[in-house]
């Protein structure tokens, strides 16, 4: 009698707490808002249609993260098939020339990034421009995955150290436009 | 959970980049939490990895994708035949260790506030709602309710049965946790090493920011003051709550326990005359008999007999035996 009232309070306080970390999760791995949204929307609608049995078993969030893990992988999967269908030719995605940032400050983050340590910054360009997965770094540059990872963890640390005066100069100016608008 | 600098940021990293496993994900969450200064340094990584990346984490509000999401889900169930489970109640306790202790204090109260406090005896009330509750010595509650919600600030222990209203959730916040309620039988309390809910009809969903546990009938879920960490003891000791309920669950137990668990429910003091007898044993189900009619069954099975003075219930072995 209570059942699917109840079923429907748990989905949504589930969904509620974890809604924007998981969807922090699958930007990473989509690259993408819409379809990180996406991928979150059909696994909880995956627990609604089956009903909570689904995460009894394991832990709630433990069971979240490995779902939309699962699916943003065959996200990816799909994508990648699609890709190879269309040819390899398709134009590297050349990030959108940073709406973000003044053109002084992208051009410092690049000089910056080209300071970069010999390896590390290979292997940084090579993620960032190229789009390519540790796994595809690693193999490409004949290192274990373990290294590719210390050398995005290092890039990120020296680029951190070097640029954080930039995202102060952005917070500013964008909290002076917000006013001035 | 501690990492040095350089796992820190190869861990920022694999997130930012889609590489992070589900638990390397979690971690990152868990550490995150963990104190503002984590929080700053991850939210400080993240802005400066979306200037360099030039995209921007953009989710929809939650409220809004919530209502997305029940709509398909509405749609969806046009489609498919619902099958029913059997979920009684769903009980959810969410944990926000930290924000709850800034919330709770400068919560205001509204004037139909409802203050109960157990001194040295159990206070027993029913609440506006219907909802029953039995309060345990040297504890206190705050009830307030408006036209959609009604709060619980629960400091000790207290069982409860709560009755459901449709929209109308209730919720209790203790020292460690918030509880959300939507009808079921359930006993919060503070135990040594942590704090538990142990629940006897329906379903408790644990949340904290290191983990979830759907804790279901006759089982406990605990929160453990050392770790953080949440547990899920398959068994739950009804004679734990049985100041509220008079049910009492004695397995082999020895007079010994049996004359301390009815003391402390019926705020008497047991002594054994003869120290012999405090190991006879016995096995019985007590559910709402009066403390004479447990005795009786007591000195049958047994051999002994009980004297009263006062509030001391004495025991002596029958000479006979």
């Amino acid at each position: 009698m209570l059942n699917d009232h109840n079923d429907d309070r748990l989905v949504e306080i589930c969904f509620k707490n974890y809604y924007q970390a998981l969807h922090r999760y699958a930007y990473g791995m989509l690259k993408n808002n819409d379809d990180a949204g996406d991928a979150v929307q059909s696994v909880f609608l995956k627990i609604w249609e089956n009903k909570i049995q689904l995460i009894e078993e394991q832990g709630i969030r433990s069971y979240l993260y490995t779902a939309v893990h699962h699916h943003c992988l065959n996200v990816r999967r799909q994508q990648n098939i699609q890709k190879k269908r269309i040819g390899n030719y398709q134009a590297p995605a050349i990030i959108n020339m940073n709406q973000l940032i003044s053109k002084e400050s992208y051009d410092r983050i690049m000089r910056s990034i080209d300071q970069l340590p010999e390896q590390c910054k290979q292997v940084f360009k090579k993620s960032r421009f190229e789009q390519k997965t540790y796994k595809e770094i690693a193999i490409e540059l004949g290192i274990s995955i373990k290294t590719v990872e210390v050398h995005m963890g290092k890039a990120l640390r020296i680029l951190r150290l070097r640029l954080s005066n930039i995202l102060l100069i952005t917070i500013l100016y964008s909290t002076f436009t917000c006013f001035s608008n | 959970m501690e990492f040095s600098e350089e796992e820190i940021y190869e861990l920022i990293a694999k997130f930012l980049t889609g590489e992070s496993s589900p638990e390397e994900a979690m971690r990152l969450e868990d550490w995150k939490a963990a104190s503002n200064k984590h929080y700053e340094f991850y939210i400080h990584s993240v802005q400066l990895w979306e200037q360099i990346v030039g995209s921007v984490h953009l989710p929809k509000p939650t409220d809004e994708a919530w209502r997305k999401l029940r709509k398909k889900n509405q749609e969806s169930n046009k489609k498919i035949v619902v099958i029913k489970i059997t979920v009684a109640a769903a009980v959810t306790v969410l944990f926000f260790i930290g924000m709850l202790l800034l919330k709770s204090s400068d919560r205001q109260q509204s004037q139909y506030a409802i203050n109960l406090e157990a001194q040295n005896s159990y206070l027993r009330k029913t609440l506006p709602d219907s909802s029953r509750v039995v309060l345990d010595k040297h504890s206190r509650l705050t009830y307030d309710a408006d036209g959609d919600s009604r709060k619980v600030i629960l400091k000790g222990q207290s069982w409860f049965d709560v009755q459901t209203m449709n929209g109308k959730p209730f919720e209790i916040e203790t020292e460690y946790m918030k509880i959300k309620v939507l009808g079921t039988t359930f006993h919060v309390a503070v135990e040594k090493d942590g704090q538990s809910v142990a629940v006897t009809s329906g379903k408790v969903l644990l949340i904290t920011h290191h983990d979830t546990l759907l804790v279901s009938a006759n089982q406990k879920g605990y929160y453990l003051f050392s770790s953080g960490k949440l547990a899920l003891h398959q068994k739950i000791n009804i004679n734990e709550m049985a100041y509220a309920t008079h049910a009492f669950n004695f397995e082999d137990a020895t007079l010994e326990n049996i004359s301390t668990e009815l003391s402390k429910t019926y705020n008497k003091k047991f002594v054994i005359a003869d120290k012999s007898l405090s190991s006879r044993r016995m096995t019985a189900e007590f559910r709402d008999e009066s403390l004479e009619d447990i005795k009786t069954i007591i000195a049958n099975t047994l051999h002994v007999y009980f004297k009263q003075t006062n509030d001391t219930i004495i025991i002596y072995g029958k000479n006979s035996d």
